[in-house]
């Protein structure tokens, strides 16, 4: 019986695969939880920053509707304050809202910007000691550190990339290697279904320890068969040659050596000697 | 090495990397927001200041008649503890506003008045300090220059504070991560090497429970085979040699 080749690449190839998808998902979980953890924490480190934009940008405005109100002018006629407080919201980093209000709280004109304010600053309006308005500036430390936001598809790539290198160094460290181990497994087990119990080219190779995982334990029982098999011919041999050592006129010989023959010979050529 | 415990330091070493790689971005980014911060907190400053001065300068005020500037600059160095040092000089770079009094009617460093023909907002480093300027305009061109000093001691504190907290969250999310690797490593080498742990049991002599491998077991099982016949010659062979032995 002749032994079939086995599927070579298996081992490597999904070895490849789980190194791969492991390193996405777990890596890519820790990587994930990292990222959304620090820029929480460079967030509220730039909270503090965003408030000082705040209240000095509350303040210029103030110091500019204090000239209006001195004039008399209404801040709710002044021309052009909606394009203008626009104008300031999109060209000052960290701001996201900006609202005059008057004397009573109530809203005379504002600019919104899309992310909700964290912190406030407030600075009024006063004219000859009297508040007449004030200017509430709402900041928020995300809207400071928006141009960052790619770091986190950096960082994807980056547990891409070494999800990539790993999985070729795994297919190529482990992966081929219990292919080769399986190989040469198969080898061994096929010499042995031949009937040649003598260690083979591929058994002078370093033999993986035995008793260490799955390959170790497989190794281990055909070895310690083929061994078994080995001393137990070796046995035989020495009966024969005792036998021998004593037949002073040859009468035995011929059948000894007939009994060796068919002891050692492989299956094919031991039917064939029985039959002759 | 085994297999799994080959399969476990790579996969360990996989997502210990990912982690890694990912903190080493963070921190760079950290230190661009860092950065960015600092430039978006001076700019705006350096804006207001313009913004006041030109303002007064297009009324027909002289810059040195500008006495809102002094107020302003002085209540935007106490708003931040940051800024050492805010100045505004004229073209021939005399010190015309200062928050530190003695430096009014000083001259300015060289470099400012060079760079007041630069556009935009200009930054240096002057003796472990950064200093961003700007300049103002009147009808007639440039009228005089802004200076801010800032201390890169809040940069670095921030830096550093940020590095410590990456490295705090860094270390155990690794750490996590490197053991469930290394389980799953396991998980996997049980699966991948159950073939040989077949062939095991049937060159033991036991019966193959599934299989994952029908070759190899069905090999293990021919060389099981090859085993016992050639154990019954040796045996026929011990027999017959036995017989001889009693004949003679």
């Amino acid at each position: 019986m002749r032994a079939e080749p086995l599927r070579p690449g298996r081992a490597r190839l999904w070895t490849a695969l789980v190194v791969f998808l492991i390193t996405l998902s777990v890596g890519g979980g820790a990587s994930l939880a990292l990222t959304d953890g620090f820029r929480a924490r460079v967030e509220d480190s730039a909270r503090r920053d965003a408030l000082v934009i705040g209240t000095s940008v509350a303040r210029t405005l103030a110091q500019q509707f204090e000239r209006a109100a001195r004039f008399n002018v209404p801040l709710k006629l002044i021309p052009g304050v909606d394009a203008y407080l626009a104008d300031t919201l999109a060209g000052t980093p960290g701001i996201t809202q900006i609202v005059l209000r008057g004397p009573d709280g109530r809203e005379i004109r504002s600019a919104v910007g899309e992310e909700p304010g964290t912190d406030q600053a407030s600075a009024p309006v006063t004219v000859d000691g009297l508040q007449v308005a004030s200017v509430e500036v709402s900041t928020n430390p995300a809207a400071l550190i928006s141009s960052s936001a790619r770091f986190r598809l950096s960082s994807m790539l980056a547990v891409l990339a070494t999800a990539v290198a790993f999985a070729l160094a795994a297919a190529f460290l482990a992966g081929s290697r219990l292919d080769a181990e399986h190989a040469r497994l198969a080898s061994g087990l096929a010499r042995a279904a031949q009937e040649e119990f003598e260690p083979g080219p591929l058994d002078h190779r370093r033999p993986p320890r035995t008793g260490s995982g799955a390959v170790g334990r497989a190794y281990g029982a055909l070895l310690q068969g083929n061994r078994r098999v080995t001393e137990r011919r070796a046995a035989l041999e020495a009966y024969a040659e005792e036998l021998l050592a004593v037949d002073f006129d040859g009468a035995l010989r011929p059948d000894v050596e007939r009994i060796r023959r068919e002891v050692l010979a492989r299956p094919a050529t031991a039917d064939k000697a029985r039959s002759s | 090495m085994t297999f799994v415990s080959r399969l476990a330091l790579l996969l360990a070493a996989s997502v210990v990397t990912a982690v890694v790689a990912t903190a080493v971005i963070a921190f760079a980014a950290s230190e661009r927001v860092s950065e960015e911060i600092e430039r978006a907190r001076v700019a705006h400053l350096l804006s207001a200041v313009k913004q006041n001065a030109e303002a007064s300068l297009s009324i027909g005020l002289a810059l040195d008649q500008i006495s809102t500037l002094q107020n302003r600059i002085e209540r935007e160095k106490a708003g931040d503890p940051s800024i050492l040092a805010i100045e505004v000089f004229n073209p021939s770079g005399r010190a015309v506003y200062s928050t530190d009094v003695s430096v009014t009617g000083e001259t300015v460093a060289a470099d400012w008045v060079r760079r007041l023909s630069a556009p935009g907002t200009w930054q240096a480093v002057e003796r472990g300090e950064t200093v961003f300027g700007s300049h103002f305009e009147n009808d007639l061109g440039v009228a005089g220059g802004i200076a801010v000093t800032v201390s890169d001691e809040s940069h670095l504190n921030r830096v550093d504070r940020l590095a410590v907290d990456l490295i705090l969250r860094a270390a155990p999310l690794a750490l996590i991560a490197a053991l469930v690797a290394a389980g799953a490593a396991i998980a996997f080498s049980y699966v991948v090497t159950r073939p040989f742990d077949h062939a095991a049991r049937v060159l033991a002599g036991h019966e193959a429970v599934g299989a994952d491998d029908p070759d190899l077991v069905r090999l293990a099982g021919q060389a099981r085979a090859g085993w016992n016949a050639a154990e019954a010659r040796i045996d026929r062979g011990l027999q017959q040699l036995g017989a001889l032995d009693d004949a003679g």
